[in-house]
């Protein structure tokens, strides 16, 4: 059966009986069709291409090198994409100390990141250094241990992201 | 010793020299110190000029500089100081060790001493808008609330010079020209390999000068350790150039034990010197990716990458870290060695001795490699000696700088190793040097593990029995060692309490930030990447 979406009209998209119809119509001639919401459609692209952005002030950022090479991937979230300008980027995986010299530079990085926009803290100094990190998702807990923290921690707190994103979920704001 | 006594006053009889301590120390007043200076290295051939330490003594404010000599490789420290707190001022040695430029100017941030004769008497590492000197005794804290807003770019410099009467008078001038074209790199910048910033002034494609614009990540190590405990100081050492933290760690272990006079077991020296070398091995490969991939070979990244790994897993094994293992302690090493570790260790020299090979064939010979890098960023060895440029970058260019040969430390001295040494000092070359220091890290390392094999049994006793809490006598040392980017030193100055009075940590990637200017002029601004990366530093090692 042949359906153009150009042909449905507007009130017929509301219509769930039409759609639930038209769904059935379509599975009977053989066609595997999916029917949700497209922020869900979305949210599962997003959740898989959370792209970071390159933002290593100190050791913790040898491990994100790391968690970037073979042995961790973090390509099999699909996160492996580092990017350069912030408004390319969906995180920021902020891996070291941050001073006053740095925190208007960060600031700013972080305000210029397009919605929806996260922040990892990774290791003692990010977490509890004294200075005040917009963090939206706290580092796994052994993060505030490891100085620096361990490629496997931060490979956890990726996927803590990664698994926590398809809801639209957003963290306490720290 | 007397001889150096004897030499120094009469090249300058007001100052007075003693030569009870570890090295000839030389007291002079500021006034002769500019000709002293000059006498010392003209005539006596102290070339080098490896640290400027700042020093606060309450009474006086001053610096304490250490110098050494290209042909005996002896070291010779000498104190300047100023009584006046208001206007410090002392006499600047930039025209004769170009090093000193942004020595001074670091010590001008910490201190307030300004310079005379300095070409550009500016802030080093703190905000521009900072409020006082922080490693003054007096500094208050609370001056600098934390602040959100901008800081405004740093146009204006000046200098401060003195005419015939003695008069010192202020030289306003601009770091950049008005007509100039400048390019701002960083501070968020992958290639900058950290959170550094370049100003880099452009002729179309051909960089005409870089003003270097650091302290992102300056913490302030050297203020903190002046309220820790020695033992406590040890954990700070290691975030400073991380991908020699365990050499980091060895040097303030052996500075502490040289003033307590205490001696390391042989085994715990062994093992030290192993950790060493893995760790340099580990640097040279982060080195070698990091080159590759900013010239765009990302798989070579990822070979680098793999076999770094293995050196991980040793490290994890025996120290339960993979990056900063806090493993060396005062007076030998925490634990024994994992029981696995000499069959590990040699399984990874075996790969690594394999994938050496490999690297060569992915990337050497490649023509983008060969027109990137030869001839490219050339660093000639006068320059090299001048700016006190050492490790492989300083080998590149034909100093024999190795601090293991030199002035050997450990247990260096037992063992058979090439000291390598290239001709040209382009990228070239700095690439070359630390593939080719890596074969002889495999080659001190299956030399060491014969050595531990054979020295004693599994879970022997490692360390002495040294107190938690420690107090070192009065005075101070200065020890270096040769990190995996050249060679690294740690000032200490203690009045007998458990507390330091003064940390000073000379890093070799301080240095190598003065010759970005110098090496990038007149190159395409593309190559700024290559030449950065060649020199390969740390960045939390040149802030502190």
């Amino acid at each position: 059966m042949e359906v153009k979406i150009k042909s449905m009209k507007h009130e017929d998209f509301k219509d769930n009986e039409y759609i639930d119809n038209l769904v059935e119509q379509l599975r009977a001639g053989g066609t595997n069709i999916i029917v949700g919401k497209l922020d869900q459609l979305m949210n599962w692209g997003v959740s898989n291409s959370l792209w970071p952005l390159c933002f290593g002030t100190s050791c913790c950022a040898i491990e994100f090198m790391c968690l970037g090479a073979a042995r961790y991937d973090m390509a099999r979230y699909g996160f492996e994409v580092a990017r350069n300008s912030p408004r390319q980027a969906d995180y920021i995986m902020c891996q070291g100390t941050i001073n006053y010299r740095m925190a208007p530079a960060l600031k700013r990085l972080y305000e210029q990141m397009a919605e929806p926009k996260y922040v990892i803290a990774c290791g003692s100094c990010t977490v509890s250094g004294g200075r005040r990190v917009p963090a939206r998702l706290p580092a796994p807990s052994r993060g505030l241990l490891l100085c620096p923290d361990a490629a496997a921690a931060q490979d956890q707190g990726a996927e803590v992201l990664w698994r926590r994103e398809p809801q639209g979920e957003t963290g306490p704001q720290v | 010793m007397a001889d150096i006594e004897n030499k120094i006053t009469q090249l300058c009889p007001q100052a007075q020299v003693d030569t009870t301590g570890e090295f000839p120390l030389v007291t002079v007043d500021d006034a002769q110190w500019h000709d002293l200076a000059r006498a010392l290295k003209n005539q006596l051939h102290y070339d080098v000029l490896s640290a400027v330490v700042g020093m606060d003594w309450k009474e006086a404010l001053g610096c304490v500089y250490y110098l050494t000599n290209t042909d005996t490789h002896e070291l010779l420290h000498v104190k300047v100081a100023t009584t006046d707190r208001e206007n410090p001022r002392l006499h600047s040695v930039c025209d004769l060790w170009p090093v000193a430029n942004f020595q001074e100017r670091e010590v001008y941030d910490f201190y307030g001493i300004v310079f005379i004769g300095h070409p550009d008497m500016r802030r080093m590492f703190l905000r521009t808008d900072w409020v006082g000197y922080p490693l003054r005794k007096d500094y208050d804290p609370a001056s600098n609330p934390l602040r959100l807003e901008d800081e405004t770019n740093e146009d204006y410099t000046c200098r401060w010079v003195e005419d015939e009467n003695g008069k010192v008078k202020k030289i306003e001038g601009k770091v950049f020209e008005d007509d100039e074209y400048v390019v701002n790199v960083g501070p968020q910048h992958p290639s900058t390999h950290g959170v550094m910033r370049y100003r880099a002034s452009l002729d179309g494609e051909i960089v005409k000068k870089i003003d270097v614009v650091s302290g992102y990540i300056h913490r302030g190590i050297e203020k903190m350790c002046e309220d820790l405990t020695y033992p406590q100081m040890l954990l700070y050492t290691e975030r400073m150039d991380y991908m020699a933290a365990h050499i980091n760690r060895h040097c303030m272990c052996m500075c502490v034990e040289k003033a307590l006079g205490l001696e390391v077991p042989r085994r715990a020296e062994l093992i030290r010197l192993m950790m060493d070398e893995l760790m340099r091995l580990s640097s040279h490969l982060l080195s070698y990716g990091c080159l590759t991939m900013d010239q765009g070979a990302t798989t070579a990244f990822f070979y680098g990458f793999r076999e770094r790994e293995l050196i991980y897993d040793i490290f994890d094994r025996t120290c339960g870290a993979r990056m900063s293992m806090s493993y060396s302690t005062i007076g030998g090493v925490v634990a024994d060695v994992h029981e696995d570790f000499i069959k590990d260790v040699r399984n990874a020299c075996d790969v690594i001795e394999k994938a050496l090979k490999e690297y060569h064939k992915l990337f050497t010979g490649n023509v983008i490699a060969v027109n990137r890098m030869t001839g490219v960023g050339i660093l000639t060895k006068q320059d090299a000696i001048a700016y006190d440029i050492t490790g492989p970058s300083g080998r590149a260019s034909g100093w024999h700088c190795d601090v293991r040969k030199t002035n050997p430390y450990s247990l260096y001295n037992e063992f058979d190793f090439d000291e390598i040494v290239y001709e040209n000092g382009d990228s070239m070359d700095r690439y070359m040097v630390r593939m080719k220091e890596m074969e002889q890290c495999i080659k001190i390392l299956r030399q060491a593990c014969d050595k531990l094999e054979a020295e004693g049994i599994q879970g022997e006793y490692c360390a002495p029995k040294v107190p938690k809490v420690m107090k070192l006598p009065a005075g101070h040392w200065y020890q270096q060692v040769e990190a995996s980017r050249g060679a690294f030193g740690v000032y200490i100055e203690s009045d007998g309490n458990t507390k330091p009075v003064r940390v000073h940590f000379q890093s070799p990637c301080f240095n190598l930030i003065g010759v970005v200017d110098l090496t990038c002029k007149d190159n395409m601004i593309a190559d700024l990447i290559t030449i950065t990366a060649s020199l390969d530093f740390v960045i939390p090692d040149i802030d502190r």
